[in-house]
């Protein structure tokens, strides 16, 4: 007896083909797909945030000694004098620019973005957010926390959404300089735990630990002055003449669940 | 075809719970590999017929939002899906626990071993990134491991009783 004639035999082939031609065309063109999934990704994203916040805070705080606490009430007490001074001359400073007719410098001009997928590993730190060329985004946009901290750049770019790549993504970099005696210029790499790395510094740039790092301007559309991290420890291989200094990130990708992204800021007259 | 849409809502919940909660954890709970369990889980159950276009779509939804390392994750998970679907048609037959524990094994051997050497291939400056990524998949084998032993009962269950209603209905 002959086998009987099925059309889901020949259907089949077909259907295959429309869902590889579909996965094809949202591959090229992203679309759809972020606005589909983020009206649940967002409240996830909230959520694990908060939770690596929680779980961070109750780690630091069983790991805290006495002399720890006792040195950050000093730097507390260090640090409220220095506010102090700041704001007077902060006045001072705008007073003096009234009298001679400066021209102010703007700000910066940002766009609040909510992360939507995250892939915070040891490999690799990238995260997508929900605004893209539409929105004002660029490829290279810088992006800051709430609290005006780097935490990284835009490195993809479609109509509604965008791919960030952390300061501590091992496959990207950005120009940055040392707050030290001579402003030393480096390049910023991330590496895996989390840190980033500034390679090939002449060994006779004084450099120690806890200098500020800071983005140099020397990248498109990077301002100057954007706060990156602390410089944790600087090290030197024997006969090298360049030194390396480890740097502990100011911002947590893991515990963020919105970011802003710079879209302009004006430069200096 | 409802069935298919279903399926197919289902696998998108994965996914965006997978990028978007799983991924955003604190180590180690970021390593739960919940879309290749589930994969793994309706593939070994339905020797090899369904679960299986699950793991290449995931491949393509990572590679549209770029949020890893690898130049295509799509090239990946598709010679995982087929080959999860070979082993279980003709080498992986046992459909209990040790099965899937094994299949699951298997499947993320594999794709250690296919994004080491697409990223030796395409990416090879990054090869320092290589340790980094085994570490991830070892991590998840052993939750793979840990979430068969304990919601394989409660999900052969689940698939019992719907498959009893489906027949009931008939």
């Amino acid at each position: 007896m002959k086998a009987r004639f099925s059309i889901r035999h020949y259907r089949r082939p077909f259907v295959y083909a429309f869902i590889l031609a579909l996965i094809i065309f949202m591959m090229v063109f992203r679309v759809g797909i972020i606005g589909i999934i983020e009206p649940v990704a967002v409240p996830l994203v909230q959520l694990s945030s908060w939770m690596t916040d929680t779980i961070f805070w109750w780690k630091e705080s069983q790991r805290i000694t006495p002399q720890a606490l006792e040195d950050l009430y000093s730097q507390r007490a260090q640090f409220a004098l220095e506010a102090v001074e700041v704001r007077r001359l902060k006045e001072e400073n705008a007073l003096l620019r009234e009298e001679i007719n400066f021209q102010e410098r703007t700000g910066l001009t940002t766009v609040s973005a909510q992360i939507i997928a995250k892939s915070i590993s040891r490999s690799v730190n990238r995260f997508v957010l929900n605004v893209g060329e539409q929105e004002g985004i660029r490829l290279g946009s810088p992006v800051i926390s709430h609290d005006g901290i780097f935490v990284g750049k835009i490195i993809e770019l479609s109509s509604h959404s965008s791919t960030v790549s952390s300061v501590t993504d091992p496959s990207q970099s950005i120009a940055v300089s040392l707050l030290n005696e001579s402003r030393t210029i480096g390049v910023a790499s991330g590496i895996i735990g989390d840190l980033i790395q500034i390679d090939y510094i002449p060994v006779d740039e004084h450099i120690q630990a806890n200098d500020l790092v800071v983005t140099s301007g020397l990248e498109a559309h990077i301002p100057s002055g954007l706060l990156v991290g602390l410089v944790n420890t600087v090290r030197q291989e024997a006969d090298s003449p360049f030194k390396q200094a480890i740097v502990e990130p100011l911002s947590e990708s893991r515990r963020i669940a919105s970011v802003l992204v710079i879209i302009s800021s004006e430069p200096l007259p | 075809m409802i069935q298919r849409l279903l399926q197919a809502v289902i696998l998108c919940l994965l996914i965006v719970i997978q990028v978007s909660f799983i991924d955003a954890l604190p180590f180690p709970f970021d390593r739960i590999p919940l879309v290749l369990i589930v994969a793994v889980y309706l593939i070994q159950s339905s020797n090899g017929a369904r679960g299986w276009l699950w793991l290449i779509g995931y491949g393509a939804i990572l590679d549209m939002l770029h949020i890893t390392m690898q130049v295509t994750e799509f090239l990946s998970y598709f010679i995982l899906a087929v080959l999860l679907r070979l082993f279980a048609m003709h080498v992986i037959t046992n459909r209990s626990v040790y099965g899937m524990g094994i299949a699951s094994l298997i499947g993320l051997s594999t794709l250690t071993l296919m994004q080491t050497v697409l990223l030796l291939i395409f990416q090879h400056e990054q090869a320092l990134l290589i340790p980094g990524m085994v570490s991830i998949h070892m991590w998840g084998m052993g939750w793979s491991i840990v979430a068969f032993l304990f919601l394989f009962p409660f999900a052969r269950f689940l698939t019992q009783n719907i498959h009893a209603r489906n027949y009931r209905s008939l």
